[in-house]
């Protein structure tokens, strides 16, 4: 046995060691990690904090309901906590490690089938290790004409665990979890819940209609700990009959909110079908350079400099992307009236290719972590209505904290509809430990600002997750702990994760 | 509605790409993991490098720097070892090669136009 013994907290290491005796009687001894050398895959983070305190104690490898089942017997009768993930790439919110050290991953990795496809409804119905590639590949080989909408790091990643994350993409069906449509649950006493039409033995909706009857109990399993999702529906967009991409570029910082003003209305009336992203010059400019190639000193590269670059390679201060999805005579009188729109605006309109828009799978976003190099990144992911002085104080705000501590302002603002999501990249190097502990000081101060000024975290890694939920308050916490208590009362599902517990007060 | 789509309901099917952990070629492996990144755009170019299969384990299972980590729920360490002889046995690209083989998918640092 290895000398260095990680524990889950509470849990003696004779319990431990008959609980992975357990584990290996369900899935097999092949599939049960508990040695550190096969740990490091879910060990690494990219977050702001020492590895140490995210350590898994093991890691368990289920391949079906059943094993899953078993495995959670194992658990409350040893009162284990898993932390179950997908494929494990909730990068900058802290990968596959837990959110307390200790926890044994459960990694659903290996059920990975696509179980149904329905190209009338245009429905898919998955398990959690089928990865968007995966899918991809799958419509394409059975000339499905259905598209999928993905996040960043689409190629390595799922639909379930970024749609139970709320991830978001950049179609028009960038809202994963609206567009998931009926779950499999299985809860923490082994029970199988099917959630919205699901319920009804010889069921004919369970894939097209998301509410059922009674509580929506969907939102429960979203970003929670309540039960472990092992399927899920999900809609899938018809291939447009064509489409066009376009760039809108603003030459000023403070046109900003000019450009939000604009989309808004354009979004609300249904002119453009996908969220519209704004992203600035410095965001821009990690596709193509790094940061010391341009700037050797300290503090946030000036903006000048940044601007001055930029037009070297096309970039402008802010930069909005988005398409328009239809017929070209659907399209042209949409194309018409937003460049209108957008050149009153004071934007430069020109045609654009964003594969991301399109149903082509990349991970040209990577080079964003490149800008600084050290494997360290985070999230500030924080919402404001879509409104231009909103997004113009957020930026300020952002910009203001991030340059007392040296970083870089990297930001992608996403007007949705109503509500503008202001995504902002923290990169720094993790292994100069000095650098890591100014960007998790920074990220608690920026959360603590943004949340003052009125603009909550909407989605948090491990290390924010206890002081995210603080910000929502006292009743939100104790309604997540009523419900944690009466779902998982030996709380062995992900302890932990967006700040609820089972115990405390 | 068209009859091809009435024949086309529900498509049942409990595919998977593969099982856990194997693929079915170190092709597929590299063109549907690795090629992503591992284009000279992302991170260095791989094939005709002559690594060993020690150091693709090594840093497939611990990610340096930016590189995220595979389990071996998603890739074996006999995948690997496969996909190390593999890409041995590859040439390195030549530049023109390799201007082809960007393809959009791969996302290289494309600029606005």
């Amino acid at each position: 046995m290895s000398p260095r013994v990680v524990l889950p907290a509470g849990v003696s290491s004779t319990s431990f060691e008959r609980a992975l005796a357990g584990f290996q009687r369900v899935v097999g001894p092949a599939y049960v990690l508990r040695d550190p050398a096969q740990l490091l895959p879910y060990r690494k983070i990219m977050i702001p904090a020492p590895e140490d305190e995210h350590e898994p104690s093991a890691a368990v490898l289920a391949s079906s309901l059943s094993e899953v089942q078993g495995v959670l017997a194992v658990c409350n009768r040893y009162k284990i906590p898993i932390w179950p993930i997908s494929t494990g790439r909730n990068l900058g919110f802290g990968s596959a490690a837990p959110a307390t050290r200790g926890q044994v991953i459960l990694d659903l990795k290996r059920m990975d089938r696509i179980l149904e496809i329905d190209p009338v409804l245009c429905t898919a119905l998955v398990e959690p290790g089928v990865t968007y590639q995966q899918l991809h590949d799958h419509l394409k080989d059975r000339s499905i004409d259905l598209w999928l909408d993905f996040p960043g790091d689409g190629p390595l990643v799922g639909p379930v665990g970024n749609t139970l994350e709320r991830g978001t993409g950049r179609t028009a069906y960038a809202d994963h979890f609206a567009h998931a449509c009926g779950m499999e649950v299985v809860l923490a006493d082994g029970r199988v819940l099917r959630t919205g039409m699901g319920g009804l033995p010889n069921g004919t909706c369970w894939q097209s209609f998301r509410y059922g009857y009674g509580p929506y109990l969907d939102g429960l399993f979203t970003q929670s700990s309540f039960g472990i999702v092992t399927k899920l529906g999900l809609w899938l967009m018809p291939a447009p009959a064509s489409y066009r991409t376009l760039l809108v570029q603003y030459g000023r910082d403070r046109d900003l909110a000019a450009a939000v003003e604009t989309i808004r209305p354009l979004r609300l009336r249904g002119v453009l079908a996908n969220p519209c992203a704004l992203t600035n010059a410095t965001h821009m400019l990690t596709a193509v350079t790094r940061r010391a190639e341009l700037f050797q000193g300290t503090g946030p590269v000036p903006d000048d400099l940044v601007l001055d670059v930029g037009r070297q390679h096309g970039i402008a201060a802010w930069n909005a992307t988005f398409s328009l999805y239809g017929t070209p005579e659907q399209i042209a009188p949409n194309l018409d009236l937003v460049t209108r729109a957008f050149q009153s605006s004071g934007g430069r309109v020109s045609e654009y290719r964003d594969g991301s828009q399109a149903n082509e799978l990349s991970l040209s976003a990577f080079s964003l972590l490149d800008w600084v190099g050290g494997g360290g990144l985070t999230w500030l992911a924080t919402v404001s209505p879509a409104r231009g002085t909103d997004a113009a104080q957020q930026r300020d705000l952002a910009r203001g904290i991030l340059a007392r501590y040296g970083l870089d302002y990297l930001a992608r603002a996403t007007v949705h509809g109503r509500d503008l999501h202001h995504l902002v990249a923290m990169v720094f190097d993790r292994r100069d430990l000095t650098a890591m502990q100014q960007a998790r000081d920074c990220f608690r101060e920026l959360v603590a600002a943004f949340t003052d000024n009125g603009y909550g975290v909407y989605r948090a890694g491990i290390d924010a997750m206890d002081d995210v939920a603080r910000s929502y308050g006292d009743t939100r916490r104790e309604v997540n702990r009523a419900l944690k208590r009466a779902l998982d009362p030996n709380g062995i599902l992900a302890p932990g994760k967006s700040g609820i517990h089972v115990g405390g007060a | 509605m068209p009859l091809a789509w009435a024949a086309a309901l529900l498509v049942p099917t409990a595919a998977q790409a593969q099982s856990a952990g194997e693929w079915p070629s170190s092709q597929q492996l590299w063109r549907e993991t690795c090629s992503y990144c591992h284009n000279d755009h992302v991170a260095r170019e791989l094939r005709g490098t002559g690594l060993t299969a020690q150091a693709i384990a090594t840093a497939v299972r611990s990610g340096p720097g930016t590189m995220p980590t595979f389990a071996p729920s998603e890739v074996s360490d006999a995948e690997l070892e496969r996909l190390a002889q593999w890409l041995t046995a590859q040439r390195k690209p030549t530049a023109d090669a390799d201007r082809s083989a960007r393809t959009p998918r791969h996302g290289s640092r494309e600029r606005p136009q």
